[in-house]
């Protein structure tokens, strides 16, 4: 469990030692997070406007397709954030996904990028708006407000995470200073969110 | 001396919960019922070719407790027997239909329309150079868009199904919130949970409170009446010592772990922290307390009283400045009020206290 002061806190170790990860700050202390863009591939080739678009263009031979058309079609921008949640006291996984045009992607669209790792699992079900596991009480995934951007951005339900790093932190070595476990709580975190997201 | 003459303490103290169920009762009806006026109209630039112009608006009185989702069919209805020319219309997908108020604020799916007209009054009070009438409420003004919904700002999905679950996640979250599980929610049988929506979606109070009551505490047990040590077997005693939907009939507001409450500044950022509703010297927190300590700037604490002097040996501490009211369900809320108490009487459907600041001018 995190107040806001110690996820600030662990927020700017972390990102010392990874430098991908960016802290941004907010108007009100606590409500800053940490960023990072990456970049993935569609994992086969889904019936998209672009790709349709494309598939026009040559058949009526008005263009020369380019490799690099081709792959910016299939290539998807990813921003992630490591932002505050209140009602759970930790750290949670929010990420949003644009195709090149800079259109925000479908749930059942991310699903087919190389930024998820595993193929659903059996009893998963997915709709427009979230992913569900029957054993869970709340989505796996969904939409929600960002808690300091307030738009609709994908995220990590965090309610198992405190359990479930704290398992992992039981192995970790005690004589830890207070920074250096923050980072392990952090870099535990991580791993366990890709179990299921390539982070 | 007979015990004819002197109630007991056990029948006081379950006259003293009787009273408090009527309490905590009446503010949820009063709650449920409430009603906000809404005007929608369709974009001009968007009515379909043949349609009857100046009939495109529409008038409704909407619960505050409702979703937009929950509207659109209606007002679909009307458009398409009143406004919209038939072949027109066909194309017409009601998925891509999305709202903004008058000033262009984007209308979420899946915030309440109380909290969306709150917000709103307190916004356009910003903005108007007169106070806002308290006397009678001033129909909010919708723009109803039916193409190009802003996918960066708004939910991908505006469909019911997506709501529901929008409001099933915060009711689950504001449990947690209150006791640091979810017990009670997932203790709920498969058609009790949905029940709840159906209740909002038939604006039916008795159908959901037979089952939100088994989540939501009463604001029994204030603070300097609740026992130290409750016996066993007595109502107030510790949550999950028993049964979970039996006991969680009778806990106390004054038991819970925070109040499930966020904060809306005008234009601004949601702000959610915790809120217990005893504080650590053992009195209740209030707003003031909570907004003070979060809003420094708005809710200053009180100056301490000056030094006595020869001509005013008993110093008061000066009055607090305000420069901020709260609204909750469309009413101003006095500073004191107890957050245990308005966690339990004037919460919203989803669980959540939603608190409203507006600033004074």
């Amino acid at each position: 469990m995190f107040t806001r002061d110690q996820f600030e806190r662990a927020c700017q170790v972390f990102a010392k030692k990874h430098s991908q990860w960016k802290w941004a700050s907010a108007r009100n202390p606590g409500y800053g997070y940490l960023m990072r863009t990456t970049t993935h591939m569609r994992k086969s080739f889904v019936q998209t406007d672009e790709l349709a678009e494309l598939v026009e263009d040559l058949e009526e031979g008005v263009e020369v397709i380019t490799s690099a058309d081709l792959a910016s079609s299939l290539t998807v921008n990813v921003v992630e954030n490591i932002v505050y949640c209140a009602s759970f006291s930790v750290p949670a996984f929010y990420f949003a996904v644009h195709n090149s045009s800079g259109a925000p992607l479908p749930l059942n669209e991310i699903i087919q990028t190389s930024f998820f790792k595993i193929s659903l699992p059996k009893d998963a079900t997915s709709n427009d708006f979230a992913l569900t596991v029957p054993s869970g009480s709340f989505p796996l995934l969904s939409q929600g407000d960002h808690p300091t951007l307030g738009a609709p951005w994908w995220y990590f339900h965090p309610c198992e995470t405190d359990k479930a790093v704290g398992e992992f932190m039981k192995e970790e070595d005690q004589a830890l200073c207070e920074d250096e476990r923050l980072i392990r709580w952090m870099e535990i975190w991580l791993m366990i969110v890709g179990n299921v997201l390539n982070v | 001396m007979s015990n004819y003459n002197r109630p007991s303490q056990s029948t006081l103290r379950a006259e003293k919960d009787r009273n408090a169920d009527y309490n905590t009762s009446l503010f949820r009806r009063m709650s449920w019922e409430g009603t906000v006026p809404l005007e929608i109209r369709v974009d001009p630039k968007e009515l379909p070719a043949n349609s009857d112009r100046g009939l495109e608006c529409y008038f409704i009185q909407a619960p505050r407790i409702s979703y937009l989702p929950l509207l659109v069919p209606e007002i679909k209805r009307f458009l398409m027997d009143v406004v919209f020319d038939e072949t027109a219309a066909k194309s017409l997908k009601d998925e891509d239909w999305w709202f903004e108020s008058e000033e262009g604020t984007l209308l979420k799916w899946h915030w309440s329309i109380g909290l969306l007209y709150d917000n709103h009054t307190i916004s356009t009070s910003l903005r108007s150079p007169n106070p806002p009438s308290t006397s009678m409420s001033v129909p909010m003004r919708l723009i109803l868009h039916l193409a190009a919904p802003p996918n960066d700002k708004l939910f991908l999905s505006s469909t019911i199904e997506a709501c529901k679950q929008a409001f099933m996640n915060q009711l689950k979250e504001a449990d947690f919130v209150r006791w640091g599980n979810t017990r009670r929610m997932v203790g709920l049988r498969k058609v009790d949970q949905d029940g709840l929506w159906e209740g909002i979606k038939d604006h039916n109070f008795d159908d959901f409170w037979r089952v939100a009551s088994k989540l939501t505490p009463i604001a029994s047990g204030t603070p300097s009446s609740r026992p130290t040590s409750p016996p066993p077997g007595s109502a107030l005693s510790r949550p999950g010592t028993s049964d979970p939907t039996t006991q969680s009939d009778r806990d106390s507001a004054y038991s819970m772990r925070n109040v499930p409450i966020r904060m809306y500044l005008p234009d601004g950022p949601v702000l959610q922290e915790l809120a217990p509703p005893i504080l650590e010297d053992g009195m209740p927190n209030t707003l003031r307390d909570f907004i003070s300590k979060h809003l420094q700037l708005l809710f200053p604490d009180r100056p301490p009283p000056p030094p006595p002097s020869r001509l005013n040996p008993n110093p008061q501490a000066p009055p607090p400045l305000e420069h901020a009211y709260i609204l909750i369900q469309g009413v101003v809320c006095p500073p004191e009020a107890e957050l245990g108490w308005l966690g339990a009487c004037l919460v919203g459907a989803d669980g959540w206290l939603n608190i409203c600041v507006g600033i004074t001018r």
